[in-house]
């Protein structure tokens, strides 16, 4: 019924969790999503360069993946100097 | 090249011009009612004190008006003020809007063509009393009459009684969150329940918080953002928990109140009766004494003196703590390596040091530590944010620091405490129900009722997306629906 | 008068620094004594409303129980705010509140209906006017009654003040200094440092006018300058003593408060139905320093004049709030020679004396100008016409019993205007 030929009026509804975040992020964001597979996957929707749409039960995942993500990018001075 | 920077140079974050000592207290009153007022305006010391609260402008048209018999003219301010006289309005309200919030002034009048601010006769009685001595409502404090040869704490002695008992209850709570040991001895059971009524600390093992074991809390963010305020901050904090919570048992906290102010104007070193200077509220000037604010040669005598907490209620901003505090508090050193010294021995001073610095070196009056982005960010992890941390870097700050040219706090570091604040809240996650229209008009015509239903998330009129609160979903469908068949009949 | 845009308005300060507020006080005798038994006031047929408000005594206890309420309002407008006081009587000054710390004021049992930093500053005053009043006394009963006619030593008072304000603000500048020479402003790092005081001086004035800007005592030539000599403890016995000094130290005094931005505001009691000429010296006092000059009109009301025009602190003047109006100042000086008040003087061009006719020898430095250039510059001096024009704003027509001025002022003539054309004479120094 989804079909766009068929109903103009068609509406899909799809529920999750709306990510905004700035466009360097959601990059990273993609990267860990492309390294998952089938339903460890947690993106529902790739929705614009700020925005997306994943699955709820990934959400403290995510978040947590992203921190490590930008961990591994920050130069820490070595507390000995 | 112009450097970007968190700090607008307008808005330079002083320690004097961010949020008053009292804020706390200002959200109160401006809340109450004309009764609660006229309930308080009966003691002359909230009187001079409600007066002391009023921007510097505002407080001296009123003083200027004090002795008139003449209700206040619009007129007469604009002119006071150099404005326009054809000057709405709105604006001499603009002004006088602190008045008008504490009920000093009644809202204008018109009578025969000229606006005026009607004075509140039992303001303008208070004041007049308060200036000239002549109330007879005690609000300043009945002294105690005592034998000769009695014995009288120096003033010495009040304020490290009452610094302890402070200190006391904010060791306890650094020491909760840190599990990191002082001895500290526990507070007693009254102050931990409003420690907890207050959100300042929770029981983890009671996640409804209905029923706690006060004997294990555990500090919260919002009890570490606490830590971080200024002394008299805090102090107008506890007591404004202290109040509400008697107002959420519908007590009537008006006489609880004029009490604080009263405890603000009285002197350090001079013994009040309590029975007399308090009659109808006994209980809470006892629950006082465990905070540290008065001190009760013993439980039950009728004579108390009130400490330095007490006195310095009314002082009106922070830097007038002066006296002993003042250069005490001022005891760090920021440069712009990140470096910190802070020259002091306080422990509770040095435990909130350790929130967020890495500190390196310690000798008995002086740590040398390092702002880290490690250490910043698990203090930001507890619920401190990079303002907080920043106002009380410059709060604090070494007198030596004011030599350098301003700002006080070199933008640098604050820059990037704002940057390492804003890492942390790169992702803003939502919970939230995607609808995908094919029908440009279907859209539109759901954006405006979401919008107008305030469910609207976020809406991309490109890609024909809406994004709305997930709670009004069903709400949504069911217009979506009727619009639909509308639309679809209409074909 | 072109309106603020209305955005400034709405930049009021949202702080002010504690102020503390040094009163010097007029307690002399003779003049308080006038003041309380005043001639009726002449009609004021401005304003029908002002005219029916009769010429109000004022006595001494009565106008101290005002000033009590309006150092208190000062007292309770902001915490940290402080009140010096200063009471100059016929000759001497003496500090008045807060007492000496040596001194062991009697801590009076604080009483439950007043603030107690109120009541300690009330019964101070009050203790400390009656030490003097008991000491002017003991003067009159030593048969010293001449001290009488000695006006009173504002001089001393003023000088008295200003070390003061030295004492409470001497680190500001000297700390700065030496930390960061290159500090141009002083002003400027006071305002990021933590809250300086800011002070301002209050003198009361009860003297009519013309005792203070006239002496008449010609008590020949005298070579001392700039000796604001009234160590008045010692008494200095001689009649001319007080004034000789008293013009030259009131303008240093001046200069240095206005060095230190320190205004000086000065409240004139004595009506004009006492005395029409206002006290000029006082007057140009308060232009220098940017203070506030205002003179009563006797006619009551003296709390509300004091809280309305007195109260807010200078950072709060100007913008936003309006001072009074201004009169027109007089700028005359006195000649060092006979102490007259003088439209037209002669100064000595190497030291900047001032005498009223020309000299071949100035009495203070005593440098030798040729004796014929002496002619020449008195037949100029009589073309001089004193310039009836203000030299300030005159005053608009206000409700205020503001009155006329019909004084023929005139700055100082300078002696090398004067004898314009004998500019190449050569002087001759020894």
């Amino acid at each position: 019924m989804s079909s766009a030929y068929g109903d103009a009026y068609a509406v899909k509804v799809t529920s999750g969790v709306l990510v905004t975040c700035d466009s360097a992020a959601k990059q990273i964001l993609l990267h860990l999503d492309s390294k998952r597979d089938g339903p460890y996957k947690f993106m529902i929707r790739d929705i614009d360069e700020t925005h997306m749409i994943i699955k709820r039960e990934y959400v403290d995942e995510v978040r947590d993946s992203l921190q490590d993500e930008l961990e591994k990018n920050t130069y820490v001075q070595d507390p000995n100097l | 090249m112009v450097q970007p920077s968190f700090s607008h140079p307008r808005s330079d974050p002083t320690p004097s011009t961010s949020a008053s000592p009292t804020a706390t207290l200002d959200t109160f009153l401006d809340n109450q009612h004309q009764s609660y007022f006229e309930e308080l305006y009966r003691s002359e010391a909230v009187c001079l004190c409600i007066l002391r609260s009023l921007p510097p402008v505002c407080r001296h048209i009123i003083l200027h008006h004090l002795w008139s018999h003449q209700p206040l003219r619009t007129a007469e301010v604009k002119s006071f003020l150099q404005m326009d006289i054809k000057a709405s309005l709105q604006e001499v309200d603009e002004v006088m809007r602190p008045a008008l919030n504490r009920k000093i002034l009644h809202p204008i009048v018109h009578k025969k063509a000229k606006m005026l601010y009607p004075f509140n006769d039992s303001f303008k009685k208070g004041l007049r009393n308060a200036l000239t001595g002549l109330g007879t409502s005690n609000s300043f404090g009945v002294p105690y009459d005592r034998e000769e040869n009695d014995e009288v704490p120096s003033q010495e002695e009040l304020v490290a009684y009452g610094e302890d008992a402070f200190e006391g209850i904010l060791k306890y709570m650094v020491s909760s969150g840190l599990g990191i040991g002082f001895s500290v001895a526990r507070p007693q059971s009254e102050v931990l329940e409003l420690l907890h009524t207050s959100g300042l600390m929770i029981d983890p093992n009671d996640p409804t918080g209905q029923n706690p074991n006060i004997n294990r809390l555990t500090i919260t963010s919002k009890g570490f953002q606490f830590l971080l305020e200024d002394r008299q901050t805090q102090l107008w904090e506890i007591l404004m928990y202290y109040l509400n919570a008697k107002e959420a048992n519908s007590e009537r906290s008006a006489e609880v109140l004029s009490m604080f102010f009263s405890l603000g104007c009285m002197q350090l070193g001079q013994d009040y009766s309590a029975s007399q200077s308090f009659p109808r509220a006994l209980s809470a000037l006892n629950d006082l004494a465990q905070y540290g604010f008065i001190y009760r040669p013993s439980p039950d005598s009728d004579q108390f003196f009130p400490t330095h907490l007490a006195t310095a209620l009314c002082s009106g901003d922070a830097v007038a703590t002066k006296g002993q505090d003042a250069d005490e508090k001022r005891f760090l050193i920021l440069e712009t390596n990140y470096k910190i010294y802070a020259y002091t021995s306080n422990e509770l001073e040095i435990a909130i040091l350790n929130l967020f610095v890495d500190i390196r070196i310690r000798y008995p009056n002086l740590i040398v530590g390092k702002l880290d982005r490690r250490n910043v960010k698990s203090a930001m992890e507890k619920g401190i944010s990079a303002s907080q941390i920043i106002s009380y870097l410059s709060s604090h700050a070494h007198p030596q620091m004011y030599n350098s040219p301003p700002p006080l706090l070199h933008p640098t570091i604050v820059d990037q405490l704002h940057l390492w604040d804003r890492e942390r809240n790169r992702l803003k996650l939502e919970d939230t129900v995607m609808f995908e229209f094919f029908s440009k008009e279907l859209f539109e015509d759901t954006e405006a009722e979401a919008n107008a239903n305030a469910a609207l998330q976020l809406a991309l009129p490109k890609e024909k997306f809406l994004f709305i609160e997930p709670q009004t979903k069903s709400a949504i469908t069911e217009f979506v629906k009727e619009r639909q068949n509308q639309l679809r009949s209409g074909l | 008068m072109v309106p603020p845009p209305p955005m400034e308005s709405r930049f009021y300060p949202k702080t002010t620094p504690p102020s503390v507020l040094l009163v010097i006080l007029d307690i002399h005798p003779l003049s308080w004594s006038l003041l309380s038994s005043p001639p009726p006031l002449p009609p004021f047929t401005e304003h029908p409303g002002i005219d029916k408000a009769q010429a109000t005594p004022m006595s001494l206890p009565d106008f101290v129980t005002i000033l009590m309420v309006f150092l208190n309002a000062h007292l309770a407008s902001r915490w940290g705010n402080e009140v010096v006081i200063y009471g100059a009587s016929a000759g001497r000054a003496k500090l008045l509140y807060p007492p000496p710390p040596n001194a062991v004021a009697g801590p009076s049992k604080p009483r439950p209906n007043s603030y107690h930093p109120f009541q300690l500053l009330d019964s101070r005053i009050e203790q400390g006017l009656k030490e003097m009043a008991a000491e002017e006394q003991e003067r009159l009963e030593n048969g010293n009654v001449k001290s009488l006619n000695e006006p009173p030593s504002m001089v001393s008072a003023l000088t008295k003040a200003l070390c003061f304000v030295n004492r409470i603000q001497p680190s500001s500048s000297t700390a700065a200094a030496l930390i960061d020479p290159t500090s141009q402003d002083a002003s400027g790092s006071n305002s990021n440092g933590p809250d300086r005081p800011e002070t301002r001086i209050l003198i009361i004035n009860a003297t009519p006018g013309s005792n203070i800007s006239n002496s008449d005592q010609s008590n020949g030539v005298s070579g001392e300058n700039g000796d604001d000599g009234d160590n008045n403890s010692k008494g200095q016995g001689s009649k001319g003593g007080q004034m000789r000094g008293g013009y030259v130290g009131l303008m240093n005094c001046v200069f240095a408060a206005q060095k230190a931005k320190v205004p000086i505001d000065v409240l004139s009691l004595p009506p004009p139905s006492i005395d029409a000429s206002p006290p000029i010296f006082l007057q140009q006092a308060a232009h220098l320093t940017e203070g506030i000059y205002w003179q009563w009109n006797g006619r009551g009301a003296l709390l509300q004049y004091l809280h309305a025009i007195y109260l807010p602190p200078p950072s709060l003047r100007h913008h936003p709030f309006a001072v009074p109006p201004q009169d027109a100042v007089g700028f005359r000086a006195v000649c060092f020679c006979h102490h007259k008040t003088l439209d037209v003087g002669f100064v000595c061009s190497v030291c900047l004396s001032i005498f009223c006719e020309p000299r071949s020898v100035c009495l203070m430095c005593k440098t030798r100008f040729p004796i014929k250039s002496i002619p020449t510059l008195k037949t100029l001096a009589t073309y001089i016409e004193p310039i009836p024009v203000p030299d300030t704003v005159p005053p608009p027509v206000i409700q205020k019993g503001s009155k006329m001025h019909q004084i023929n002022e005139n700055a100082k003539k300078d002696k090398s205007k004067a004898v314009n054309g004998d500019r190449s004479d050569p002087i001759e120094i020894d």
